[in-house]
């Protein structure tokens, strides 16, 4: 069952019983008036009968004579004769001795009345459809014997009008129940509408649309809940792009890398199986042996700047006070075994950086290594400091080759190689600026690009540097 | 003899191509870029073109157009599996599409059914006065047919396909039985046996000590 219909359901059940309630209250107490009004009227009417009779046989006593059923039933007779058209029943009744049977002596009464003491001044008494009040009372004449008077007075209008008013009531408790229901209904629709909203958007998001939001205002608690609802939603959409983004990088590495792999798998696989198949001449032999080297060298030096770069994302590193000129140094020696076809200018600093010194060495190196290898023999490479805002600004300046502007955007993409073929004859794997940018990333900076074709490329970084006194 | 044209700018596989083709009885040349390639097709006619999709110069796609209206078949060697690369390259007029890494053995089925189905050949191979219809399974010596058991056949094809060549006798035995291991490796030298005699090729099926057997390649006349 829906809110909305509970809703209005409750409400129908409240009004239902309130109603029910109250009317009947009311009704039951303007008939209890009304029968007590009657009661009071008849009472006095039976009064005055008693009266009456008692009149009637003190004068029976007075002039001497007995008490004869004869003479009861000649006085009821009479009696009767004003009770004509009023509905109304009298009889009389002599306890004597030889009257034993319980019969009346005189009734006008249309059914059988005991004759016995009433608990209550009145009994209310059904008969044919119409009802009475039976009032009766004990006399004591003075001829000894006890004679009954019991009358009946005819109430049935008031009981009438109970029936009539309760019908009416039951009609207009229909009438407006209706009424009501049909107003709840329209009520909780329209207050239930924004949690239908909230419903509907938090399917859709449910469903995949992160963009769906309730559009609900209000300051009340469904507009406040779907306030915090959209911020939610907001906040699922932001994760889930981001999500999103990490996952398509991943495949994207994962396609990249899988592809890089099939060219060597497919040299080592065909000379391995060019080696089993047949006994081929020494040279060819050795032309095989060699291409699989090599090209495992190739897989195995991927794997490794992969498993560099893997480890850079995953550990935390922690960034300790570096003197460049110690890092300059180590660099040094580090590229000494290749720097030798280039002149290695290093800038003198006597900065304090914020660095893991390692991975400085590798950046460093890395950058020196690539302008290196785009520099012809005798070329200047110069690696130097200028400061900047919060730190200093380190440059590795090369005047090789140069990178095309559409290019160098794409560089520091994993496995992305500017000269594949040229790159595979150095041994390159396209991982290097890859792994150098996440070091940077580390760092809290980026590498910054700048290249002119065949007039060189300038690589550069910022890293924050340390107050001389905390060094000291 | 069927000119193929190897268009690589990986050193290592193109050898690794060249050799296998070579063996095969195929004769290649090696271009390692694009506009190499261009100028080697302008200049020279062959039956076939290896072309790999990324290369330096030109690429394979661009080259697939140059070559579309000259009616020579191209097979496209690359790293690029994906669907929608080989309908890319099959659309652009394709005749064949191999994904790296492949096996030089299919490599060389591939070709040559890839001639055989453009009508360039492939279909025959030739040795002497034998020639083997390798589409329809049967063999020729002179203009005498020889009956051969498939397993015979298949063992000729292979010493056919690698001229000149010693080959190891358990790969042998494992190209042509495939994975029957009850079978004996004595088998292999029964159907050698039967091949020489019915070929009456005697001297040229070569046995090699310790390795196995060896096709001679023909002298060149």
């Amino acid at each position: 069952m829906k809110f909305a219909q509970k809703l209005a359901l409750t409400m129908v059940l409240v009004l239902a019983v309130s109603f029910s309630l109250g009317g009947t209250v009311l009704l039951y107490g303007i008939f209890f008036d009304a029968l007590q009004t009657a009661a009071g009227q008849s009472e006095g009417q039976h009064a005055l009968a008693c009266y009456a009779l008692e009149n009637d046989l003190r004068a029976l006593s007075s002039r001497g004579e007995a008490l004869t059923v004869q003479h009861l039933a000649a006085y009821g007779t009479a009696q009767t004769g004003y009770l004509q058209g009023t509905a109304q029943y009298l009889a009389l009744q002599q306890t004597l001795p030889d009257n034993q049977s319980g019969t009346p002596t005189f009734s006008t009464f249309p059914w059988e009345e005991p004759l016995e003491a009433l608990p209550s001044s009145y009994r209310v008494r059904r008969n044919e459809g119409h009802t009475y009040l039976v009032f009766k009372s004990a006399l004591q004449p003075p001829q000894g014997t006890e004679v009954w008077l019991m009358t009946a007075y005819d109430v049935t209008s008031v009981f009438a009008a109970r029936s009539r008013s309760i019908w009416r009531f039951w009609w207009l408790e229909l009438a407006v129940l209706l009424c009501a229901a049909i107003a709840a209904i329209q009520l909780s629709r329209w207050l239930t509408k924004p949690l239908q909203a909230l419903t509907a958007a938090s399917e859709s998001i449910a469903q995949g649309a992160y963009t769906q939001r309730t559009g609900v205002h209000g300051q009340d608690e469904i507009g406040r809940l779907s306030q915090s609802f959209d911020i939610m939603a907001a906040a699922v959409e932001m994760r889930v792009q981001a999500l999103e983004l990490s996952v398509r990088q991943r495949d994207d590495f994962i396609a990249a890398f899988t592809h890089e792999l099939k060219t060597p798998m497919t040299a080592i696989l065909g000379y391995a199986d060019t080696l089993r198949t047949m006994q081929c001449e020494p040279r060819t032999q050795q032309q095989a042996a060699n291409y699989i080297f090599a090209e495992s060298k190739r897989i195995e030096a991927l794997s490794q700047k992969l498993l560099a770069l893997l480890e850079l994302s995953d550990k935390a590193v922690k960034l300790e006070p570096v003197r460049l000129d110690v890092a300059f140094c180590k660099a040094k020696v580090a590229l000494a075994p290749m720097g030798a076809s280039v002149e290695l200018h290093f800038a003198q600093t006597k900065d304090i950086v914020l660095a893991d010194m390692d991975l400085l060495l590798d950046l460093l190196y890395n950058l020196v290594h690539n302008a290196i290898k785009a520099s012809e023999l005798g070329d200047v490479v110069q690696i130097l400091c200028t400061a900047t805002i919060g730190g200093v600004r380190i440059s590795v300046k090369d005047n090789g080759c140069g990178i095309l502007p559409k290019q160098l955007a794409r560089v520091t993409e994993p496995f992305f190689m500017v000269d594949k073929s040229r790159a595979r004859k150095n041994g390159g794997s396209g991982m290097g600026l890859a792994v150098c940018q996440k070091i940077a990333e580390v760092h809290g900076t980026q590498l910054e690009l700048f290249s002119v074709p065949s007039k060189g490329t300038s690589v550069s970084f910022v890293l924050q540097t340390v107050e001389s006194e905390e060094q000291a | 003899m069927n000119r193929i044209l190897i268009v690589e700018d990986e050193g290592a596989i193109a050898q690794l191509i060249f050799m296998s083709l070579a063996r095969a009885g195929y004769l290649c040349d090696i271009v390692q870029d694009g506009l190499d390639a261009a100028d080697a097709i302008e200049k020279n006619d062959y039956e076939l073109v290896l072309l790999d999709i990324m290369l330096p110069g030109l690429d394979g796609y661009e080259l697939l157009e140059y070559l579309h209206p000259m009616g020579t078949p191209v097979i496209f060697i690359t790293a690029k599996g994906s669907l929608q690369d080989r309908v890319k390259g099959l659309h652009l007029g394709a005749d064949d599409y191999i994904v790296k890494p492949f096996e030089v053995t299919e490599l060389v089925a591939r070709v040559e059914s890839v001639l055989r189905r453009t009508g360039r050949g492939g279909a025959v191979l030739c040795a002497w006065d034998v020639q083997v219809n390798t589409e329809a399974r049967t063999v020729q010596k002179g203009a005498h047919p020889v009956a051969l058991t498939p397993r015979e056949f298949d063992l000729l094809a292979q010493l056919l396909r690698n001229r000149g060549a010693a080959l190891y006798r358990d790969v042998l035995f494992e190209r042509v039985w495939g994975g029957e291991r009850d079978a004996d490796s004595r088998t292999l030298d029964l159907h050698v046996q039967r091949l020489r005699k019915k070929l009456n090729w005697h001297h040229h099926i070569v046995t090699v000590y310790k390795v196995g057997y060896m096709l001679e390649q023909e002298e060149a006349s």
